[in-house]
């Protein structure tokens, strides 16, 4: 794969690269428990 | 240039972008949990410098908690400088004094319920401890949650952490 074709499916498939961003960042957010515990787990 | 062939490197593009997201949100959440507590013991300084003639009566409702330790000067500012915490809630505990325990360590308590607590100045473990079964069932309907300080132990909890911090 050259840079040129990562350039290129960047160019073209950003917006879902976004989302697939923007998805990760809401699992990543919400993995984090509220404690070691069991807070909101109720 | 056609796409059809670059279908397992956009797949793993997407892969590596979710991933990153991941991370970026894992990080977030901590950074966001951790700067949380520590806004509410920054403005203590300034709000007990504007009340120490207060500070004797810092310890309320009686009947609800037991007085503040001896040697350990209560601070009235934490429960008179949080516009949103309501007055039944702040009559409930007694203020501490020193730096802010983790009450994270109780088992239950997280960051956002840290936080929860430390608007309505309860701060330290003792503060916990001294919980009485009427001030428990305040803070528990304050907090919206159904039963869980009794359930979880969080005054017996909170005993065995001032033990074992002493």
């Amino acid at each position: 794969m050259t840079l040129s074709a990562l350039l290129y499916l960047l160019q073209i498939y950003w917006p879902f690269l976004a989302i697939a961003f923007a998805i990760g960042v809401a699992t990543g957010w919400y993995s984090l428990p509220e404690s070691a515990g069991s807070e909101g787990k109720h | 240039m056609d796409a059809t062939p670059h279908i397992i490197e956009s797949a793993l593009f997407l892969l590596v972008a979710f991933l990153l997201g991941c991370v970026v949100g894992y990080l977030a959440r901590r950074i966001a949990a951790s700067r949380a507590p520590a806004l509410v013991p920054a403005a203590d300084p300034v709000a007990a410098a504007e009340q120490p003639a207060r500070s004797s009566e810092s310890a309320v409702s009686a009947d609800s908690v037991s007085p503040t330790p001896k040697g350990k000067a209560p601070r009235a500012g934490r429960k008179a400088s949080v516009p949103g915490s309501s007055q039944r809630a702040r009559k409930t505990v007694a203020t501490s004094s020193g730096p802010a325990d983790d009450l994270k360590k109780i088992r239950g308590i997280g960051p956002r319920l840290e936080a929860n607590l430390q608007e309505r100045g309860i701060t330290h473990y003792d503060q916990i401890a001294k919980l009485t079964k009427k001030a428990t069932s305040e803070l528990d309907a304050e907090l919206n949650l159904r039963g869980r300080i009794e359930r979880e132990q969080w005054v017996e909890q909170a005993k065995a952490l001032m033990k074992a911090g002493k």
